[in-house]
């Protein structure tokens, strides 16, 4: 579904990433680990058009999007939950999420994932007309989510998700992942919670300084010694 | 490098008098390279006032002008109409049009500098522009209003000129090169960690805004006398806008590069005089070239050394000073304050602290302790107000109810920075290093409230300026090897991995001598492996240095692992205190924070989740 | 103060602030989504009033309503035109660049356009055409009122309106605001960044054009330097409304024309020290300005 090969990018005279190359399937939870400064961010911000890749080739569904403009990206059904959530925070819930639905044009598709995505997270229906900024951050982290799925993605990617949350909050939210790839919806998370995110992926590669270093099934490298010690404590 | 400071200043003042003795030939010869030169001087000297402001102290002042014009008619009037005839009294009106320069710059700055950014700067543009009409209004009996005040004495000459622009520009660089420049760097850098470092920010905004003003009246007398006639016209927006020109475009925070600014766009404007249009059109275009291209300025932050760049032709200049092993023992050290802890008392206790903000309540009734020596963690879901107890504690926010009392004594209503000197110091969630500044400076930034020569010591470079600054650098040095930081002292911070990053908060804390710690969050973004380390690197500052520690932390092993003592906050009230195990089976804790099966209980993160 | 007089000077008070206010909102626009104070924009409405003039004197003969309204028309097109390259050119490459170096080029761009201005119609001022109709309405105590401070009024209001609408309940218009708030977020909702901020440049120089019109009629000539005058009084009035907030734009606007207007009467050679002293106190009093919300940096 989602093909990248080869990728380097720099920031200035930094080389961020090292000929970084991945695939995630469709119907997948794939997640990338590392540490932080390791490129994972800078990985979904490549592939979501926000950063250009010096080299290297990003395709999805079969499309070369490696020199797509941002904005024209998400309309291939690639939706990203950016790091830190980033809502917009002067605007309503309601606005927010249908800020996510901005480039589309089907009402009636947009009033039927308005409701899924209410159904999906009750406390935002409560708060519909409440202004994001004043949510705490993890209603903020599902009004992101869903404001992403309102764009009714096929490739969901969430910058890590988890980050700041409280214990009970960090499981609520992997249970959300869950059951989002459940429905359908491929998902590529970055996580700094390794342990977490190998749970409830089916495939990991980890990062180490912008290279991919380690790749394989989410167990095998749960029982990977090297990561058990450098990632799992 | 060259360390010996002798040579380095001989090589300085051969250069400078070389360069007089040049430009001073060339002055005699021609009327009109006189006046350019003399415009040089005082543009030069605007130049890097300005930039004190606006590079060093990253404000950006537009009313630059007005500071020059009460300079420029205050030193005008005492020679016009009140001082004898004669140039002797020539310095001395010059150092009053400073003086009274630097006095409007505190009554605007006061008020003005409490205000943020873009906002300061339309104040100043304010300031600018009511000068001028106060000038030819209120002012009027001494200034002769619109007609404009003539008969001026013109007793600028190239000389004096030149040396008065050295003196300046010497004068700002020792500024900047001292404690006072580091703290004003700091706070252009991050405000709000500079006053937790123990910078009283509002205290050296004003005072570098002052000075910047002061400097800015002496080109004014300069101006003035060279000219003979005065109008307020002549000191508009424009006049502010051309020596802000100059700082951009020479590089903001570099005094080479607005000396070079400074020179090049003064000598461009006489070149093109006589072709008035096509010449402001070539300027324009060139400021949007210039911007677009080197958005930092032609030096950036750099700095031009004569004994740098000889020492590099001819290596035989680098020679270490004959004393140097004398000198590393020659040292004021930071002072280290003795807290007394006062028997039966918590080093830190809140009692019934709470805030407001508008009708939320964010925090209420907190009751914590601290003992000596003890780690103590505050944990509680997002949004519970721990960090806002940190903000109350540290003096970022005053509390609405409530007291806060280190060793015995309430600090309820004090600066930041005067919490910082009475003994609590902290780091912050989202790092907040002094990104340009190298490793140490950002350690010897939080010396400020412990180092104590001043402005005239830096001016001067006395002894004890030396000897402190080597102090400064000795026992920072000795706290970066406590976590084997030393060999990163020159680096800049921002060139640090983000472990180190959040290591150098803790040292930068530290160097404040601190009797209580406060960590908010800091494991976060680390993986279990550097989790781990900071574990064992808590447990050795609190042995090391004696502090009491309290941490704010989301993960749970960091937290249940080396905490002592745990109190939970949820809504802003305190749900529970006890030792981890307590903590772990409190029924409110699992339901409000902790959740069922959590990872926590059984250590190895979310494999059962 | 006589009443009659009174009324009268408010009603050119009025006049005067929605001139402020039009401009103000070109500024309070392009600041809240880009950041940056267009020094440029004053300059904006000295081209608008030019590009009038020469379709009135030298492409059309006779002055008919068609010609006035191509006239004001063009002025409209050129000058979101230009303020759309200006952006293109001379902004979008600072984007990411501290923020004062966007402001120097402002600054350069204002000097352009006013030298360039100087060099095709030189330097000296040119009396400006009738272009909308200013006739007496009615005489208060042998006093005229004027139909030109009227329709200057009714117009800028009824813009005003329409772009509040516009900003707050259409789809660009939320684009708009989403750009304002975070750039990147935006761009993955869909949004095209660029566009959305070229329709922010468009919509202030369309107000400024307009503006431009009213301006050059009320002082009855055009000259290159026009622009700066109203240009930083206008830019004052967002900052006293509150910088990025469009409501505070208008009342800024007003409260700024208004006092500068009943000052002048009093006391003419203080107008600019009062109006700059009362910016400083709100601000010192209010720091985001009377309608501007202050962001509390977190700690």
């Amino acid at each position: 579904m989602l093909k990248v090969e080869g990728l380097n990018v720099f920031y200035g005279a930094i080389h961020a990433l090292h000929d970084v190359s991945f695939e995630v399937k469709q119907g997948e939870i794939v997640t990338l680990i590392g540490a932080n400064g390791a490129g994972k961010t800078t990985i979904l911000h490549t592939v979501s058009g926000l950063v250009r890749a010096k080299s290297g080739k990003i395709s999805f569904q079969d499309q070369n999007i490696t020199t797509t403009e941002a904005h024209v990206i998400l309309k291939h059904g690639l939706a990203h939950v950016p790091e830190g959530r980033r809502v917009f925070s002067q605007m309503s819930v309601q606005e927010n999420l249908l800020m996510g639905a901005y480039a589309r044009k089907d009402k009636d598709g947009i009033a039927e994932d308005l409701e899924k995505v209410y159904m999906r997270f009750p406390r935002l229906r409560e708060r519909y007309r409440q202004m994001a900024g004043t949510l705490s951050g993890g209603e903020q982290q599902m009004l992101a989510t869903g404001r992403a799925l309102m764009s009714r993605p096929s490739l969901l990617m969430m910058d890590e998700p988890s980050m700041g949350l409280s214990p009970i909050l960090v499981g609520e939210v992997f249970e959300i992942i869950r059951s989002i790839n459940a429905s359908g919806t491929t998902v590529l998370l970055v996580e700094q919670n390794a342990a977490m995110a190998l749970s409830i992926a089916n495939r990991a590669y980890v990062l180490e300084t912008g290279r991919i270093v380690k790749e394989g099934s989410a167990d095998a490298l749960m029982h990977d010694d090297d990561v058990r010690r450098a990632y799992l404590g | 490098m060259v360390k010996r400071r002798g040579l380095s200043s001989l090589i300085n003042l051969i250069c400078i008098l070389l360069l007089f003795v040049v430009m001073r030939s060339a002055a005699v010869s021609s009327v009109s390279l006189n006046t350019l030169f003399i415009q040089i001087g005082y543009s030069i000297i605007m130049a890097t006032s300005l930039n004190l402001a606006c590079g060093y102290l990253g404000e950006l002042p537009l009313g630059h002008a007005g500071f020059m014009s009460v300079g420029a008619y205050t030193a005008a009037v005492l020679t016009t109409k009140f001082l004898p005839q004669s140039a002797a009294v020539y310095p001395f009106a010059l150092v009053c049009g400073g003086l009274m320069a630097a006095l409007f710059a505190f009554i605007i700055g006061v008020p003005a500098l409490r205000l943020k950014g873009d906002y300061l700067a339309i104040v100043t543009l304010g300031f600018g522009e009511i000068i001028r009409v106060l000038i030819n209004t209120v002012f009027a009996p001494l200034t002769d209003g619109g007609k404009g005040l003539f008969g001026i004495p013109t007793y600028a000459t190239f000389t004096d000129t030149f040396i008065v622009t050295v003196l300046c520009v010497a004068a700002l660089y020792m500024i900047v090169r001292s404690r006072h420049g580091r703290a004003t760097i700091a706070i252009r850098e991050n405000d709000i960690a500079a006053e937790s470092s123990g910078v009283h920010v509002a205290n050296y905004k004003v005072k570098m805004f002052v000075i910047s003003a002061f400097f800015a009246g002496i080109a004014g007398g300069i101006y003035a006398h060279q000219l003979g006639v005065l109008t307020a016209a002549k000191f508009d927006f424009n006049r502010s806008i051309d020596y802000l020109v100059m700082v951009v475009f020479g590089g903001m925070g570099s005094l080479t590069g607005s000396i070079f600014a400074g020179t090049a766009l003064t000598v461009v404007q006489y070149l093109m005089a006589s072709l008035v249009e096509y010449r402001q059109l070539a300027y324009a275009l060139l400021l949007i070239i210039m911007m677009i291209f080197r958005p930092k300025g032609i030096f950036g932050r750099w700095e031009f050394s004569m004994t740098r760049l000889l020492a590099r032709v001819f290596p035989a200049l680098n020679v270490e000073p004959k004393n140097a092993e004398a000198l590393q023992n020659d040292v004021i050290l930071p002072d280290t304050p003795q807290y007394e802890v006062p028997a039966n008392t918590p080093v830190l206790r809140t009692s019934h602290l709470g805030i407001r903000f508008g009708g939320l309540q964010a925090a209420d009734n907190v009751e914590i302790s601290l003992g000596a020596g003890e780690i103590v963690g505050l944990i509680g879901p997002n949004g519970a107000g721990k960090t806002t107890v940190f903000n109350m504690l540290t003096g970022v926010y005053q509390p609405t109810d409530g007291d806060i009392r280190l060793l015995g004594r309430s600090i309820v209503g004090m600066k930041p920075y005067a919490i910082t000197e009475a003994g609590i110091a902290r780091t912050f969630q989202n790092i907040r290093l002094f990104k340009s500044m190298t490793v140490i400076e950002n350690i010897e930034v939080a010396f400020q409230t412990r180092m104590h020569y001043t402005l005239v010591d830096s001016l001067l470079r006395t002894k004890r300026f030396r000897r402190a600054e080597r102090g400064a650098r000795k026992r920072a040095l000795e706290i970066l090897s406590v976590f084997g930081m030393e060999d990163l002292a020159d680096q800049s911070a921002d060139s640090l991995p983000y472990g180190m990053q959040r290591r150098l908060e803790i040292c930068r804390a530290l160097a404040a001598s601190p009797k209580v710690l406060l960590l908010d969050e800091p494991a976060a973004g680390m993986n279990p492996t550097e989790t781990h380390e900071l574990m064992e690197t808590i447990r050795v500052i609190r042995d090391r240095f004696g502090v009491t520690i309290l941490l704010i932390e989301h993960d749970m092993k960091l937290v249940m692992g080396i905490c002592e003592r745990i109190y939970v906050l949820n809504y802003g009230s305190v749900i529970a205190e006890g030792t981890p195990e307590q903590i772990r089976s409190n029924p409110e804790v699992i339901t409000a924070y902790l959740g069922k099966n959590n990872p926590v209980n059984d250590g190895v993160g979310g494999a059962t989740c | 103060m006589k009443p009659a007089t009174f009324l009268i000077t408010l009603i050119n008070g009025l006049q005067l602030g929605s001139v402020y206010a039009l401009i103000a909102l070109g500024y309070t626009m392009v600041y809240g989504i880009v950041k940056l104070i267009n020094f440029a924009h004053g300059d904006i409405l000295m081209v608008g009033s030019y590009v009038v003039l020469f379709m009135l004197t030298t492409v059309f003969a006779a002055q008919t309503l068609l010609a006035k309204v191509i006239a004001v028309a063009a002025a409209i097109v050129f000058c979101v035109m230009l303020g759309i390259v200006i952006d293109r050119v001379a902004y979008k490459p600072l984007r990411s660049a501290p923020r004062i170096s966007a402001l120097i080029t402002a600054i350069g761009v204002s000097l352009a356009l006013q030298i360039i201005a100087q060099l095709i119609f030189g330097s000296e001022q040119i009396k400006f055409p009738q272009v909308i109709l200013n006739e007496t309405l009615f005489k208060i105590d042998k006093k005229p009122v004027k139909s030109l401070p009227i329709i200057t009024c009714c117009v800028s209001v009824v813009l005003m309106i329409a772009l509040n609408l516009f900003v707050n309940k259409t789809k660009p218009g939320r684009a708009m605001r989403a750009v304002s708030e975070d750039m990147g977020a935006a761009r993955l909702m869909g949004i095209n960044v660029n566009n959305t901020i070229s329709l922010t440049f468009a919509i202030g120089c369309t107000l400024a054009a307009v503006g431009s019109v009213f301006y050059a009629q009320k002082v009855g000539y055009v000259k290159p330097l026009m622009g700066s005058l109203p240009g930083i009084k206008a830019f004052i009035a967002a900052v006293f409304g509150g910088i990025g907030s469009i409501p505070g734009a208008v009342l800024g606007g007003f409260v700024i024309g208004m006092l500068e207007t009943f000052v002048n009467y009093f006391a003419s050679q203080y107008v600019d020290a009062v109006v700059y002293g009362l910016l400083i106190v709100v601000l010192l009093v209010r720091p985001a300005g009377m309608l501007g919300k202050a962001v509390r940096e977190k700690v």
